[in-house]
Parts: structure tokens; sequence; C-alpha cells
């Protein structure tokens, strides 16, 4: 019987992506979130750590949901199949999550850049200053 | 530049609309409402004609007509992404659709912004009626 082997590879190897991921986001996305909370470092460590936090929930969840087979194993090349599928179906999922997070980075990276943006259209005309001080 | 003075039409109804919309939005630079023809508003800039809202801002700078519209939402922390938008020369004859589509919460307008092409976006402004000016 070669599916708890094929399981326990499963795991192993899925779950220590998923860490491996994580760890990357969470080291490289931190730049761009005290960018976009303008030099905050506190919230942006604190937004960083909630990001890593659903992504090991969803990805966990998930890698978990996906273990199961009907698939019956009797010789080696069937479990190797069997384990390189399931794994593929899982970095896939991881991809496309680490892209989804890159993409709310980003966006909350220009949000936070917007308040550095000087008018847009230059004005009609010049007053001569002094403006009256109070209205 | 610390502060806007946006210079409306007191007795025009949609522009008090707008101006009540106005105050509600949380804003980059702080905009100060004067009503057109009173004192205030002479100090500030003499020469605007009632039927347009004209911008002055702290340092002289006076925007009139589109521009004081792209301006107006350029302030505004929520659209400023907008102005930005409504800025090129294409779309900036549509400033003014844009602030009665966004004031007025019509086509689902966070959606629009999202449009890639400008042409696409200013087939919608287009279509956008600008309610006449009633006393």
């Amino acid at each position: 019987m070669y599916i708890e082997g094929s399981y326990a590879v499963y795991l192993a190897i899925s779950l220590a992506v998923t860490v491996w991921v994580a760890r990357t986001l969470h080291k490289n996305g931190r730049v761009f979130l005290v960018e976009a909370f303008q030099g905050n470092a506190e919230l942006a460590d604190s937004v960083n750590h909630l990001l890593v936090v659903g992504f090991y929930l969803v990805n966990v969840g998930w890698v978990a949901m996906a273990l199961r087979t009907s698939a019956i194993l009797d010789t080696p090349r069937q479990a190797i199949e069997l384990v390189s599928d399931k794994i593929g179906g899982i970095l896939l999922v991881l991809g496309m999550m680490h892209f989804l997070n890159l993409y709310v980075f980003h966006r909350l990276r220009r949000r936070g850049l917007e308040y550095l943006e000087a008018p847009p259209v230059a004005p009609n005309m010049h007053m001569p200053p002094p403006l009256p001080r109070e209205l | 530049m610390q502060t806007l003075y946006v210079i409306y039409d007191p007795h025009c109804g949609m522009c008090t609309e707008i101006k009540d919309w106005l105050v509600r939005q949380p804003t980059y630079v702080p905009l100060r409402l004067v009503p057109a023809g009173s004192e205030q508003a002479q100090a500030l800039f003499p020469r605007t004609s009632a039927d347009e809202i004209a911008v002055v801002s702290d340092q002289g700078d006076v925007w009139l007509g589109n521009r004081a519209w792209v301006i107006v939402l350029w302030a505004l922390k929520r659209y400023r992404g907008w102005a930005l938008r409504l800025a090129s020369p294409g779309l900036q004859p549509f400033a003014r659709q844009a602030y009665t589509a966004i004031a007025h919460n019509r086509m689902g307008i966070s959606k629009l912004l999202g449009l890639k092409s400008e042409a696409e976006l200013r087939g919608h402004l287009e279509r956008v009626v600008i309610p006449p000016c009633q006393i």
C-alpha cells in the first residue's frame, strides 16, 4: 500500500511550499506596505501580519481539502503520479494566491502615494498675493 | 497649498446641492466654500461669473470652468484618482459631467474608473445630463 506514504509526501511538500511562499510574502511585501501607509511601520507590520495569516488559512485549508483521493495505488509509478498531480494543483493555487497578494500590495501602495500628486491641471490665472488672511 | 476656496453660485439649486455633498467629503486639502457675490468672494476673486464655479488657492492660483471641477475632485481623498484621469485633454471637457455623476453616484461610478480607454470613459460621461440651474 502506497497511499499513506503518498499522503505523507504530499502533505510535507505542500506545507513546506506554503510556509516558504508565506515567508517570502511577509519579508518582501513589507516595503510596499510601509510606503502605502506613508511610513507608518507599525500599521504596515500589522497589515502584513494579517495578510499572511489569511494566506496561511486559505492555503492550508486548501491543502487539507485536496488531500483525499479515491485512486487505488498498486505500483510506485501510480503513487508518484498521484503525488505529482496533487502537488501540481496546490502549486497553481499557491501561485494564484501569491499574485493576488502582489496585486493587493500594489493597489495599497498606489492609493497610499496618491496624496503626493500635484494638481493635475494648471491654473487659469494667478492672482497677486496677499490674499485676505482670514475670511 | 493649505486651503482651496470654492466660489459657487448660492442661487443655483444644483450648486448648493453639490456644495452640501462637498462639505461631507474627506479632503487632502481643506475646502472652504464661498458663495459668489458675497464679500468674501469679492475679496478672493472679484471677476467670477455667477454661473460657473471658481477655485482659488491660498497661494493665488485660480482655476475656472472644467479645470475647477478637476481641482475640486483632486482635493477629495476618495476621488483624487478621478481627477488624475480627468486631467487628460480628451476627458477634461467632461469634468463637470464626471463630477455630477460622482456626486449623484450614478452609473456605478467607481467601476467606470477602471475603464481602460479614454474613449470608453468619454462615451459614458457624454451621457451624463447636467441638471439645469434653477433659481
